[in-house]
């Protein structure tokens, strides 16, 4: 596993951090935690344990679904907004959007002549 | 209504109030067109329409002369959509029972309706599963904010770090979600954002959008409505910025309009059913917000003229006693469900039923077409003109010598006759024999016509053209050169030959 490579969402962050303060913990007091701190139920933080665990920054181990940090709290990249948000959606949904309703990003151009608009306007 | 024909006046209304949006998109207030969109999605979804004589379709039949503008339109969408509208019409108006009969294209409109509507559910659980791993946020602005608003629907502000500008979710309890990046200290610039998403919550945005996907996974064949789809969704947020410039006043439309580039410029994509803080559309958008005016007497009057004029004019369907006219700009076949609806709605029960028309056979083998009539009219009948069509097995039209004793006449699809018979008041004729036809296989000692084969007629169909009354009134069949244009010569589905009778005449007697 290239450590290196390991970018993780601010919600996956959360779950890293209660393994980083408490060491091993069962999935279950992860969940219990998160569900005092943020009100997430079950069905929220253990898909993230899940893509955690797929990413490579936690081991499970039985019994109890035992949780391990593999990656330690300095090694973690924080990922960026825009490439994640690629991956959220998959690019379907939105692309077929993007395209139909011809939004895509501005350019540094366009956002100057959008400016100008607004001055010529006032 | 079908959905087709639903669909074509959907089609219809989104292209008048496309036009008026073009004119008036900063003249009048953009609730305007809010309304005017929610009025084309009750034409697109709700199977009614208020009959008038002021509707744009009473218009169209009633001016020959003058429609030069919108008879184009409508014959160009007629073209556009009949061939569709044929095909899936026929599917649905078939009776369940008759399972083998649904169309192709009937299935190929479910199949994509489902398709579309997948699309839209799957993406909108993704964006809600993604956005319940938002966090909070403690900043003392946004604290304060939602104490200044308080609300029925606790509304709660939280931050994501996959997302790039602020939206809001959820219509019991609304989340505004803004990204992570957001600046916290711009105090200015958050307070518009939450002001605008207040708006959408207040107004519960969420709602008409689903509606609108709705009828967009339904109507999915019909271009027209997603530009509907588009310019609604739009309107949407125009509406809402025009609130929110209001409530701030003149001063803020800069302001705002610098809000909303900055925003755009950090965006790369968009999910459907979020109200999305959003080349084209943020053009007009800024445009609109710096045309802001301040609503007046007259614009309001405007905009209540506009919306009752168009409504009225596009929602509405055209009056009864000229609804075989609409027909005419429809596909012809639909006079044949418009005449059993008519006398399914029972107001009036006069009328003369064919309860039957087959090919039967003389001892001999000679074939005949034998019909049977039921008056259900309270004068006698004395005299009948009709029209007889003939099919072979596979339904396909068959040109006949009809009189096949006369050696002069030629062979036709179609054989008009008069009869003198009386049939009284609800009685049933009763008569044997009927129209023989040749065959040239069992009739040996008659001449021989045409290529002298055996008969090929295995189906016909028989359609009242005038009706005489004992009182001398005589009924003219309105819809006769509608079903003579639909079966003369033509292909007819065998499912439709043979469940075609019992046949319904509704009499109206001037």
């Amino acid at each position: 596993m290239d450590k290196k490579t390991v970018k993780l969402f601010d919600s996956e962050l959360k779950v890293m951090g209660i393994l980083w303060k408490e060491g091993d913990v069962p999935a279950k007091h992860v969940a219990d935690i998160l569900m005092k701190e943020l009100g997430w139920n079950k069905n929220t933080t253990y898909p993230l344990i899940k893509r955690c665990i797929k990413k490579g920054a936690i081991e499970r181990s039985e019994p109890n679904f035992i949780c391990h940090a593999l990656i330690p709290k300095e090694e973690i990249q924080e990922a960026e907004t825009n490439e994640l948000i690629d991956k959220i959606y998959d690019g379907s949904a939105d692309k077929l959007f993007t395209a139909l309703l011809g939004r895509k990003k501005l350019s540094a151009e366009e956002i100057k002549k959008l400016k100008q608009m607004v001055a010529d306007l006032e | 209504m079908a959905l087709l024909a639903m669909s074509f006046s959907g089609a219809v209304f989104t292209i008048a109030v496309a036009i008026i949006r073009a004119v008036a998109i900063n003249r009048l207030p953009k609730k305007t067109f809010l309304v005017l969109w929610e009025m084309v999605l009750l034409r697109l979804i709700v199977p009614f329409t208020i009959p008038s004589a002021l509707s744009i379709y009473t218009l169209i039949n009633h001016s020959i002369s003058k429609p030069a503008f919108f008879e184009a339109e409508a014959d160009h969408l007629t073209s556009a959509l009949s061939q569709e509208y044929f095909v899936i019409r026929q599917g649905m108006d078939q009776p369940a029972t008759n399972v083998h009969s649904i169309s192709v294209w009937f299935v190929v409109w479910c199949t994509r309706m489902i398709l579309f509507a997948a699309f839209f559910i799957v993406s909108y659980l993704r964006c809600r599963i993604e956005f319940r791993t938002a966090l909070p946020v403690n900043h003392a602005y946004v604290e304060q904010w939602i104490k200044e608003h308080p609300h029925k629907r606790r509304i709660s502000i939280k931050q994501l770090d996959r997302i790039s500008t602020p939206l809001t979710y959820g219509v019991f309890h609304p989340v505004i979600l803004m990204p992570k990046q957001t600046d916290w200290k711009n105090i200015n610039q958050l307070q518009y954002i939450f002001s605008h998403e207040y708006v959408h919550i207040n107004r519960f945005d969420t709602i008409p959008k689903l509606i609108a996907a709705y009828a967009l996974c339904v109507h999915w064949f019909n271009p027209f409505v997603w530009v509907m789809y588009i310019l609604f969704n739009r309107d949407i947020e125009l509406a809402c910025d025009e609130s929110v410039i209001r409530q701030f006043g003149d001063k803020s439309k800069s302001d705002y309009s610098y809000m909303l580039i900055r925003l755009e410029a950090k965006k790369s994509g968009l999910s459907p059913f979020c109200n999305n803080f959003s080349k084209n559309a943020i053009e007009e958008r800024i445009t609109a917000i710096m045309n802001t005016k301040r609503t007046t007497m007259i614009t309001l009057l405007s905009a209540c003229l506009t919306v009752f004029v168009t409504t009225g004019l596009f929602t509405t369907s055209a009056i009864a006693s000229i609804d075989s006219k609409t027909n005419n700009t429809l596909p012809i076949r639909d006079w044949q469900t418009n005449t059993s609806d008519i006398a399914a709605d029972k107001k009036s029960p006069i009328t003369i039923i064919h309860e039957s028309v087959d090919i039967l056979h003389y001892e001999d083998g000679a074939p005949y077409i034998h019909d049977i009539l039921t008056n259900h009219t309270d004068s006698t009948i004395v005299e009948t003109q009709y029209c007889m069509l003939a099919y072979n097995k596979n339904g396909s039209p068959l040109k006949l010598y009809w009189n096949f004793l006369d050696s002069s006449t030629k062979s036709s699809f179609e054989n008009i006759v008069r009869t003198k018979t009386n049939i009284l008041s609800n009685q049933t004729e009763e008569y044997r024999g009927g129209w023989s036809l040749y065959d040239g296989e069992v009739m040996e000692d008659i001449p021989k016509v045409g290529n002298d084969k055996a008969n090929q007629a295995a189906y016909s169909l028989l359609c009242l053209k005038q009706v005489v009354f004992e009182n001398g009134t005589v009924w003219d069949n309105p819809n006769y050169e509608n079903w003579f244009m639909t079966y003369a010569g033509k292909e007819i589905d065998v499912d439709e030959l043979k469940n075609y009778y019992p046949h319904e005449y509704k009499i109206e007697l001037p």
